[in-house]
């Protein structure tokens, strides 16, 4: 077999699941044979949307890898390079293909707004029915396989690269603001650890940090969409918190699937809003349900809670007893028994904790925030931080200030 | 103006683009492409499986000028 019957013949092996084309260029980029029958799609697209120059670009790289053609109508093809004897010989691109159901829809949500006629638009929305969709990871296979067809070469697929026809507009660099967000990283960490703990408070930390941000600084000039990127980013870093917090992967992922179809189907505002405190109460709540299912019992994860509240605080254990309604012996050696550590110690770790996040979140100086945590003296703070972190505060902040 | 009968739609499309203002195709039924738009020209191309609605559609110019471009395509 010659290299463009094994081609072929992987193209068909292809179609057998996925209809896609076949398209040969010459070294120039000149169309030199297709499958595609005419009347399913034009016949050199590739052409059309001045992809000559980004396939002339990729060949002429080191190891002229295959590339993924990406369009703004969300149509994709693979591109690989044939070399003879170091001379680029063909380009060989297999294709169209959509990655998801969402691509599709966005193309005929364009075309929607065309406002074109029945014939015109029952026409296009035949030809892209018939664009197959070939997930992403599932194409990245497939060239990875194109390549092996024309070079007999085996690579992985983070070689495999992307690229657009360029026609967007370049790319202003990305705006450092740190100074804007300042705060809001630890006003997130306390939001995501209540969420691990399963607590209630969580609103209330919720509310602050909405208070210094309402999500990505991005103008989209469609504030719906703007809405749901936002759910979407509070839904992740819900489900990870859950699972760190001990609730099953598996019902973690498949709630993640379930409210992120409920986010996408939201019309309004209200609608996202309401989705979003439904959202973290049914996390939270199962992450409260899973916690007094496991060893540690109600008292306990309450004495935890008040830990966390009151973590700037000297917390005493007569304090804590009391609030436990336990003796001082008794509340020490059922907090040990289930669990795990000595109180005194988790109190230390839950205030080292918080001066990790304080020492690299703030300007605060590290006695402030020695004082700030109720440490007594700066010394036993030093020794503290040592002894848990395996480094001094100061040797912390260096490494971890995001300033 | 109509666009020729068996022409390479590829060619008329990247021949468009040499031109100074819109080019739009216009079919019977009202549709009106705006071919320098990337959706519209993937519009444009599909039409090859129904030749009679290119042949039935005309093509205007936002700036008749630009007609001088296009001439070996057009009847």
């Amino acid at each position: 077999m010659d290299n463009y019957e094994k081609i072929k013949y992987y193209q068909e092996l292809i179609s057998c699941s996925y209809n896609v084309y076949l398209w040969t260029y010459d070294s120039n980029v000149t169309l030199l044979n297709t499958n595609c029958p005419n009347e399913m799609i034009a016949s050199d697209m590739i052409t059309l949307l001045n992809f000559s120059s980004v396939l002339l670009s990729q060949a002429q790289t080191e190891h002229h890898y295959p590339i993924i053609l990406d369009t703004d109508l969300g149509l994709l093809w693979i591109a690989a390079f044939e070399y003879r004897q170091f001379q680029l010989h063909r380009i060989h691109v297999i294709g169209p293909s959509f990655t998801g159901r969402n691509s599709q829809m966005v193309i005929k949500k364009k075309l929607d707004s065309y406002n074109i006629s029945v014939q015109l638009r029952s026409q296009i929305f035949h030809q892209i029915d018939h664009v197959p969709i070939i997930p992403s990871t599932t194409l990245m296979q497939f060239a990875v396989m194109l390549h092996f067809a024309i070079c007999g070469e085996k690579i992985s697929m983070d070689a495999i690269s992307f690229s657009t026809n360029g026609d967007r507009s370049s790319d202003a660099g990305i705006r450092l603001i740190s100074e804007e967000h300042r705060g809001i990283w630890k006003l997130e960490q306390n939001f995501l650890s209540l969420i691990r703990e399963g607590s209630p408070n969580y609103k209330q930390a919720l509310d602050k940090m909405m208070s210094l941000s309402s999500g990505m600084r991005i103008e989209f000039n469609d504030n719906m969409r703007q809405a749901k990127n936002n759910s979407f980013v509070l839904l992740t870093l819900c489900s990870r918190a859950s699972m760190e917090g001990g609730l099953s992967p598996s019902v973690a992922y498949s709630l993640n699937d379930y409210y992120g179809k409920m986010i996408e189907e939201c019309r309004s505002i209200s609608e996202t809003t309401t989705l979003n405190r439904t959202m973290l109460e049914d996390y939270v709540s199962r992450v409260r349900e899973t916690k007094l299912d496991s060893s540690i019992s109600g008292q306990i994860l309450d004495i935890m809670n008040y830990i966390s509240f009151h973590i700037t605080e000297k917390i005493s254990l007569t304090e804590l007893a009391a609030q436990a309604g336990y003796t001082e012996y008794y509340l020490s050696y059922k907090f040990k028994k289930e669990v795990g550590v000595n109180m005194n110690d988790y109190i230390r770790r839950k205030k080292i904790e918080e001066a990790k996040l304080l020492l690299s979140c703030t300007e605060k100086s590290i006695f402030e925030i020695s004082n700030d945590l109720s440490f007594g003296n700066r010394s036993y703070f030093y020794s503290c931080f040592q002894k848990e972190v395996g480094c001094s505060p100061s040797e912390y902040r260096v490494r971890n200030h995001m300033g | 103006m109509k666009i020729k009968q068996q022409v390479d739609l590829i060619e008329f499309l990247n021949a468009v683009k040499n031109c100074n203002s819109e080019v739009y195709f216009e079919t019977t039924q009202g549709d009106s492409l705006a071919l320098g738009s990337q959706l519209c020209q993937y519009i444009f191309c599909s039409l090859a499986s129904k030749p009679e609605l290119l042949e039935q559609g005309v093509i205007r110019f936002q700036d008749p000028s630009d007609a001088a471009i296009l001439t070996e395509f057009l009847e």
